[in-house]
């Protein structure tokens, strides 16, 4: 007996089935379009960054606002219920989160760099907490929708319920917030106006994901710069600067979300093309400094016009 | 929509119809569900309808439900078609699109579900910890824990009482058994306390118990006291504290939020629970799944206790067996309440298969044990499309394991050649251990290599040996430990030789690319200029890095194999900078710092811990590639342990390794040990021999339940001799009465 007892057979090989890939705005997307080899070597190829930069200032504001809108709902001790913290409970939990952080060995660089951070967030509960923490929705929403060949992903910092707005048929009354740690970028410069337009889309994808999760519009994005509070003389009002509203109760808002998602789009295409034969070469264009500084890859890239000098032990 | 409707959209988009168990399943409203669903039976279907039906027709939040699976890939797979199917209804019916979102449903392995649910519902007690994963935990149990390091006799009756955890082969005193002038090594101890610590956790081992049993368990409470601490200190978490972690959760305020709703859409409470591969599950994950759905009893488990495979990781068939009666002993109600379906028509093997491995899981008496298999299984019922005259369940042979694979890789070759198959990714060889070394892997992979038939075999274990890792390691560690010095104060000579491996491996390169080497001999100057004690300005990242930026390693790093290495690389060297300093938090080793006594050197502690910490477990727990693909790619043939084929299929599937016998290993003894502490008492008991027997029947029963159009043994005729337990009944006559000898 041998293969020829098989003779009979004549197996068709089972196609593959390709399965979907989820997107995420912030993650894939915004980190792709930044450099695409970069995104290739840290995000699929499972490289490890060497330092992770900024990782400490973001996280420490995102989890200390957590706990105020929680201490604000009571879910961290029942009997704080619609309080607003006090400086001190402000600080206590931030040592707590910072503690936690620490050993884990993700620490502020310095101590002035702490300080701002207690100091920014004390400044927020103070103004903003009043007003924002008794209409909090929801806290980093999940937000996922089926675009057909693949999964398109985003995570809202917070929603907040806007009561005072009158009802629309075709807008909910919520606004998208998202906290950004850093201050309002400085559009003189080129790299400023695109990072601006970069949040920009990014709130324009986040009120689709919304939309199609909830079936309208939220009314309006808000992007709100954090570090504009830091050095405010004014402690009863907002800085202008800290933050940037985006509309979406506007006349050409589909046509501005239809772009954000053709974007959207179009850069999955380009990196799904860049993932079937897993090629990640450098940018044509050099990326900018703040994203090449920070890249691993640096000490030998072709998208650098000027190389970063070798560096020694 | 009612289910009739849905049996109807799902018939269309198939072509075929539900058997009437499927549909039941599909069609049960509440109350404990436990499916038992043999392999072929369309398990993973029934549960992805089973879903719809609870979304679609019971008008079911999609986040109210739980589903779990064993791995992230069947996770993503289950839910592919969850979503397929459900694209499919919205075109039917498009005003259910904006209604509902199945987005929302929390599918995932039970371990990350774990993870998010507690992270979503800001558990404070799981904030900020660093989840462990098993290098991670072994790097950490190594440099901390009091069982790996504790130098005095204190552990020593534990060590005797967990003999087999301990002892082994020692490569600097050249035996096995350790004494109290030489304790065992500090590896062995690591690897042991990682088993047993694991095991106390995933059996839900009642410390309290624990407290009043005899020496040693004294000792093994101390030792996981300490483990414990540290892990808190240093916010650690391993996968199966992870799990206790979660237990715990559910009963704080938050967890209850999520359990049992606020009544709001955010929190909307857990309402089922639908749990796959339920033969798998240990001890603390079956606590979880009842607790999940004590107030509604909506639970619904689906496996074969036949195809269990993990009890090394805690996992006992038992669950399985028993889901009933733990059903009633939890949820206080009677065993009728429970209903049972068994799924046992199978659609994907030639019948002549099927009775096959029927008839092999059946002929052993300890199979036929009471608590062996679910009471009351129906033989398997072939209704597949493959039929056939042909020896569909055969085996080729050889005087020697070199001639068998030499028979085996002829006959791939003819198959393809033939036409009979397409591809080679259309065969499959399984084994208990896939390196690539004579007694195992080996002849096969060269066999079939030296045909021009490529392999695939990503868990070969020699991730260390090829020229891009090995040159990478040789190139860093010219570095930092120039003149070895601390190697030579190393021990074991497999630490020593590898090292010596890399080194020639990375000199061999550098003779060809001066800039590599030019780049290394200056970073060894620039070190040592700096003073003693004194930190250096880049981490071991960073030297990685640099050294990845120079010939040849810049164009390997975009070679498609050799480029994923690398960054596996890179993972491990971040692993290793992130365990923190016995005694200080958040400290990172990563950082390098030179000597205090000695000019010109990195620290000589540093360098011993690298070598003996991580080199040590790398060269003796050998590394498997990262599995990039998928599927197979389709020019190769894959190479796989029986694990690695779980819940897979293929045309042919060839088994070599009959000659097995039963093993008391350490998973069966351990269990044993722990068996009257646990917090709920076991309800089926064995002795360890009887266990070790079953799980090697079921070991070989799961692979070959994957052939489709055939099964074919490989097996050198030395091991055609009866008493082993590939065998059907251990008998040879009645294995070459039912498999046909092909010739070459």
């Amino acid at each position: 007996m041998s293969w020829r007892d098989y003779d009979c057979l004549n197996i068709p090989l089972k196609s593959s089935v390709q399965m979907k890939n989820k997107y995420s705005i912030t993650s894939d997307i915004l980190s792709f379009q930044l450099c695409r080899r970069q995104y290739g070597f840290f995000g699929v190829r499972g490289y490890q960054p060497a330092h992770v930069v900024q990782y400490w200032y973001g996280t420490i504001l995102h989890q200390v606002l957590d706990k105020l809108h929680m201490h604000y709902q009571g879910l961290l001790d029942e009997s704080t219920v619609e309080r607003i913290p006090t400086d001190e409970e402000v600080e206590i939990y931030f040592n707590a989160v910072d503690d936690s952080l620490r050993a884990r060995g993700i620490r502020a660089i310095n101590s002035s760099l702490r300080k701002t951070a207690i100091n920014v967030l004390k400044i927020f509960n103070a103004l903003e907490g009043p007003k924002l923490y008794p209409n909090v929705i929801d806290t980093e929403c999940d937000l996922q929708s089926d675009q057909g060949n693949y999964i398109l992903h985003g995570v809202v910092d917070l929603l907040k319920e806007i009561s005072m707005a009158k009802y629309t048929k075709d807008y909910d009354k919520v606004e998208i917030w998202d906290y950004k740690g850093t201050k309002f970028p400085d559009l003189s410069i080129k790299y400023g106006q695109e990072k601006l337009d970069r949040y920009v889309f990014q709130m324009l994808v986040y009120a689709e994901l919304y939309k199609l999760k909830n079936g309208k519009y939220p009314l309006k994005g808000k992007l709100y710069f954090m570090n504009e509070l830091f050095g405010n003389s004014n402690a009863n009002e907002t800085p202008p600067e800290a933050v940037y509203v985006v509309e979406f109760r506007d006349r050409d808002i589909n046509e501005k979300i239809n772009s954000a998602l053709n974007l959207f789009s179009n850069t999955v295409t380009e990196i799904e093309s860049n993932l079937k034969y897993d090629r990640w070469d450098p940018p044509e264009q050099q990326p900018d400094k703040e994203t090449c500084d920070i890249c691993d890859l640096r000490w030998n890239c072709s998208a650098l016009t000027k190389k970063y000098p070798m560096r020694y032990p | 929509m009612d289910i009739n409707e849905l049996i109807g959209i799902v018939k269309n988009i198939q072509g075929y119809d539900l058997d009437s168990q499927q549909e039941k399943v599909v069609k049960h409203g509440k109350g404990p569900l436990w499916v038992v669903a043999g392999p072929g039976s369309g398990k993973t279907e029934v549960l992805v309808l089973r879903t719809l039906k609870l979304v679609f027709v019971d008008n079911l939040l999609p986040s109210s439900i739980i589903i779990t699976t064993f791995t992230e890939k069947a996770a993503n797979n289950l839910f592919e078609r969850i979503l397929n199917y459900t694209n499919l209804i919205f075109k039917e019916y498009p005003e259910l699109e904006s209604k509902i979102d199945v987005h929302g449903l929390k599918i995932g392995t039970l371990h990350s579900l774990c993870n998010d649910i507690m992270l979503e519902n800001k558990n404070q007690a799981y904030e900020n910890y660093k989840l462990l994963d098993e290098l991670e935990q072994y790097l950490f149990i190594f440099e901390h824990s009091d069982l790996a390091n504790e130098r005095s006799s204190k552990y020593c009756p534990l060590f005797e009482k967990f003999e087999y955890l301990f002892s082994g082969f020692d490569p600097v005193t050249n035996t096995f058994r350790w004494n109290k002038e030489r304790l065992p090594n500090k590896w062995r101890r690591t690897n042991a306390s990682i088993k047993l610590f694991n095991r106390m956790v995933e059996n839900l081992i009642d410390l309290e118990k624990l407290k009043d049993a005899e020496e040693p368990y004294d000792l093994v409470i101390c030792a996981y006291n300490d483990y414990v601490t540290k892990l808190e200190e240093h916010r650690r978490c391993d996968f199966a504290h992870l799990q206790k972690k979660f237990l715990e959760f559910l009963d704080t305020p938050l967890g209850l939020r999520f359990l049992n709703g606020d009544g709001t859409e955010t929190h909307p409470g857990v309402k089922y629970v639908l749990v796959d591969e339920y033969q798998d599950t240990n001890p603390i994950q079956e606590e979880i799944y009842l607790k999940l759905s004590k107030g509604t009893h909506n639970l619904c488990v689906v496996g074969d206790d036949d195809q269990a495979l993990y009890r090394f990781r805690g996992g006992t068939v038992d669950c399985m067996v028993t889901f009933k009666q733990a059903c009633v002993n939890t949820f206080g109600i009677k065993p009728d309440d429970v209903t049972v379906i068994f799924l046992n028509t199978n659609y994907r093997s030639h019948p002549d298969i099927v009775y096959y491995y029927d008839d092999y899981i059946k002929s052993f008496p300890s199979m036929r044990l009471e608590g062996a298999r679910v009471e009351y299984k129906p033989p398997l019922d072939p209704k597949g499309k493959i039929s056939g005259d042909y020896p569909s369940v055969a085996y080729i042979t050889g005087k020697t394991i070199n001639e068998t694979a030499e028979n085996f890789a002829i006959f791939v070759e003819d198959l393809i050649k033939n036409e009979i198959i397409e591809k080679p990714s259309q065969c499959a060889l399984l084994m208990r251990s896939v390196r690539e070394s004579a007694r195992n892997a080996g002849p096969f992979a060269e066999a079939l290599r030296n045909r021009g038939i490529s392999v695939y075999n990503p868990r070969s274990k020699n991730f260390l040996e090829h020229e891009e890792t090995a040159g990478i390691l040789g190139a860093f560690i010219s570095i930092i430990d120039p003149d070895l010095s601390a190697l030579e104060s190393v021990g074991p000579p497999n630490i020593k030789n590898m090292v010596h491996f890399w080194i020639n491996e990375y000199k061999e390169i550098a003779d060809k690319y001066p800039d590599l080497s030019n780049y290394v001999n200056k970073s060894v100057e620039s070190i040592s200029k700096i003073p003693l004690d004194n930190w250096i300005k880049v981490n071991i990242l960073d030297i990685f890095y640099h050294i990845l930026a120079h010939e040849p390693f810049n164009e390997w790093r975009d070679d498609v194999e050799k480029t994923y290495r690398l960054g596996q690389l890179s993972k491990i060297f971040e692993t290793y900078a992130s365990v923190p300093y016995p005694g200080f938090p958040g400290s990172d080793r990563g950082e390098l710092r030179t000597g205090k006594t000695e000019d010109g050197t990195i620290s000589f502690g540093w360098r011993k811990t690298f070598y003996y910490a991580l080199i040590g477990l790398l060269v003796s727990a050998g590394l498997d590639d990262p599995e990039i693909e998928i599927l197979t790619p389709p020019d190769h043939l894959p190479i796989m342990t029986v694990h690695q084929s779980k819940g897979l299929e293929f045309p042919f599937v060839f088994v070599y390794g009959l000659k097995q016998k039963p093993r008391l290993d350490d998973s069966i003894l351990l269990e044993d040990a722990f068996l009257n502490f646990r917090k709920k008492p076991p309800l089926v008991n064995f002795t360890p021999e009887e266990r070790a027997e079953q799980d090697l029947i079921r070991f070989y029963y799961v692979a070959y339940s994957r052939a489709q159009y055939a099964l074919i043994h490989l097996v050198p005729k030395v091991h055609l001799s009866s008493g082993f337990f590939g065998f059907i009944g251990k008998k040879i006559i009645d294995f070459k009465e039912k498999a046909k000898e092909l010739g070459a």
